[in-house]
């Protein structure tokens, strides 16, 4: 039986504010900030995420909306296992990859040759799973003999070759993404739209943060909609979107 | 294994046997033993990241080592003639004692900084945060083989004669990666919270380098400043390292003193990492 899934439940997270002062101006900084910020004896503290649930089975592909500051990103980072909930749980089981940044550990004076495989172990890669998708990932990049030569030369549109080129040869049973996968160059992206689909028809469940609406509609068939870190409405995705624009014109 | 990823259940919060001290110590044993199977990790986080400090030079962290080896050989010139003690003798004991101070103080010192520097990486990926400190204490370990060429060169010159003791050498450096992993942990974590400490930290090492028989030996400051000799936990740990080089045994007192802190800082370490471990992604 294959059993992939992911579940919060009420969950709660305190973001202490460390070197905030006692003085604090409550009221202002709650026009900015997506929680509440308490103020008690254990220091100041933002309510990033207030009593959220989320349970996902097979097939769930859900989307964050969110203004910012909302806790779109708290929450996938809460569900990824990088912020422990102040009260609450999040349970999981299946192999759960996070793209949080798709060229998280970059260093510009190494090689994309060199890149790959430090993006490929933060990503979750194994040695032995790199080896295997190394020739895939460095045909795909389509960068020849820049492989080679340091990142520091390349453009802005070959740098992310690189990170989507790791992060779509994962296979993830349950994806936490940010903002979506980035391709790059428009030639690019013609080529990258197969493997995305590739990619994307390969997760069993998958939950995505994004402000791109298309992305959204495209990729996710329910959506979940967070205002101050509370979750107001879940449905599908035409839906949620609508209220997201209702509760946007009436302010 | 797939890396970071595993397939087992997972529940972290309330849902786990409550938050005794307990079932904080059993996750912070277990992040500390991921973190030592991700080896492709911090093997090659520190190769890269040498590299890319010394890109486009010709000789590479070289360039620490022979910096290094001119200021032991000024120094060694002039104090063996300030101390009037015979510069076959000292040279040797300077330059093994140097390259171990480097080792230690650089662990310590990079130790601090440890979180604040992958700041990023920790916010963006679920790399368990035990790797940090095992990168720290692995990429000063490849520049301490480095700098171990000056001490070989002066061994060679002044005909340094290996005996049994030497041997201690590598129970030796185990002890010391060790201790440092927990030291760069605690360091790493405190630092994180209190943005004092880095600075306090660097001024204190710089102190300890004057105060402890690295630049002079042990025995000149017996008598009247020999508290600053039995009681600095740093001069055990270097004259564990240092007498195997000398082809001599270091003391006993030297050996129980490095175990014992040894131990001490494990128990420290685990406590204050099963204690704060899961705070400190909100501290950077």
């Amino acid at each position: 039986m294959s059993m992939n899934y992911i579940e919060a439940n009420n969950i709660v997270l305190d973001i202490p504010v460390v070197d905030a002062a006692r003085s604090i101006r409550t009221s202002l900084i709650n026009q900015f900030a997506g929680g509440i910020i308490k103020n008690n004896k254990s220091g100041v503290s933002v309510r990033a995420l207030d009593d959220v649930s989320l349970s996902l089975g097979k097939g769930d592909r859900v989307a964050l909306i969110g203004h910012n500051g909302s806790g779109k990103t708290t929450l996938l980072r809460t569900l990824a296992g990088i912020y422990k909930p102040t009260t609450g749980a999040v349970t999981s089981h299946g192999r759960i990859i996070s793209i949080f940044d798709p060229s998280v550990g970059l260093n510009v004076e190494r090689t994309g040759r060199a890149n790959i495989k430090t993006i490929a172990y933060f990503l979750g890669m194994s040695p032995s799973a790199l080896a295997e998708h190394i020739d895939g990932i460095i045909d795909f990049c389509e960068l020849g003999e820049f492989i080679d030569l340091p990142v520091r030369i390349y453009s802005a549109g070959m740098t992310v070759r690189l990170g989507f080129a790791v992060a779509t040869a994962l296979n993830p049973d349950i994806l936490l993404l940010d903002e979506g996968i980035g391709a790059g160059d428009a030639k690019f992206a013609e080529r990258a739209r197969e493997r995305l689909e590739n990619f994307y028809s390969g997760i069993k469940c998958m939950v995505l943060a994004s402000h791109s609406e298309d992305l959204l509609r495209s990729l996710c068939n329910k959506a979940l909609l967070l205002e101050h870190g509370k979750a107001v409405m879940f449905g599908g995705v035409d839906e949620v979107l609508q209220r997201y624009h209702e509760s946007n014109s009436q302010q | 294994m797939d890396g970071l990823s595993g397939t087992r259940v997972k529940i972290m919060g309330e849902f786990e046997p409550k938050e005794t001290f307990k079932y904080q110590l059993t996750s912070a044993i277990e992040d500390i033993i991921r973190g030592l199977r991700l080896w492709w990790l911090w093997y090659y986080l520190p190769v890269s990241e040498i590299q890319s400090r010394y890109r486009r030079t010709f000789l590479g962290p070289f360039w620490a080592t022979i910096s290094m080896g001119v200021f032991i050989a000024m120094i060694g010139l002039i104090y063996s003639s300030l101390w009037q003690v015979d510069i076959s003798h000292f040279l040797p004991y300077l330059a093994s004692g140097y390259i171990i101070w480097i080792l230690i103080s650089t662990i310590i010192n990079e130790g601090t900084m440890t979180f604040i520097q992958h700041e990023h990486i920790v916010r963006n990926t679920v790399v368990p945060f035990s790797v940090f400190p095992i990168i720290c204490v692995v990429r000063n370990l490849m520049l301490f083989l480095h700098h171990f060429t000056v001490y070989l060169f002066v061994a060679v010159i002044f005909s340094v004669a290996p005996g049994w003791g030497s041997l201690l050498f590598f129970p030796a450096l185990v002890l010391v990666c060790i201790t440092g992993f927990w030291v760069v942990l605690v360091l790493g974590i405190v630092s994180a919270r209190f943005r004092d400490i880095p600075h306090f930290i660097s001024s204190i090492i710089l102190i300890l380098l004057l105060l402890t028989p690295i630049l002079f030996e042990a025995d000149s400051l017996r008598g009247k400043f020999s508290l600053l000799v039995d009681w600095n936990i740093l001069y055990h740990y270097i004259e564990i390292l240092r007498a195997p080089l000398l082809g001599k045994f270091a003391s006993a007192l030297s050996w129980i003193m490095v175990s014992a802190f040894t131990i001490f800082s494990a128990l420290a370490g685990l406590t204050v990492y099963a204690k704060y471990r899961t705070s400190i992604i909100f501290w950077l």
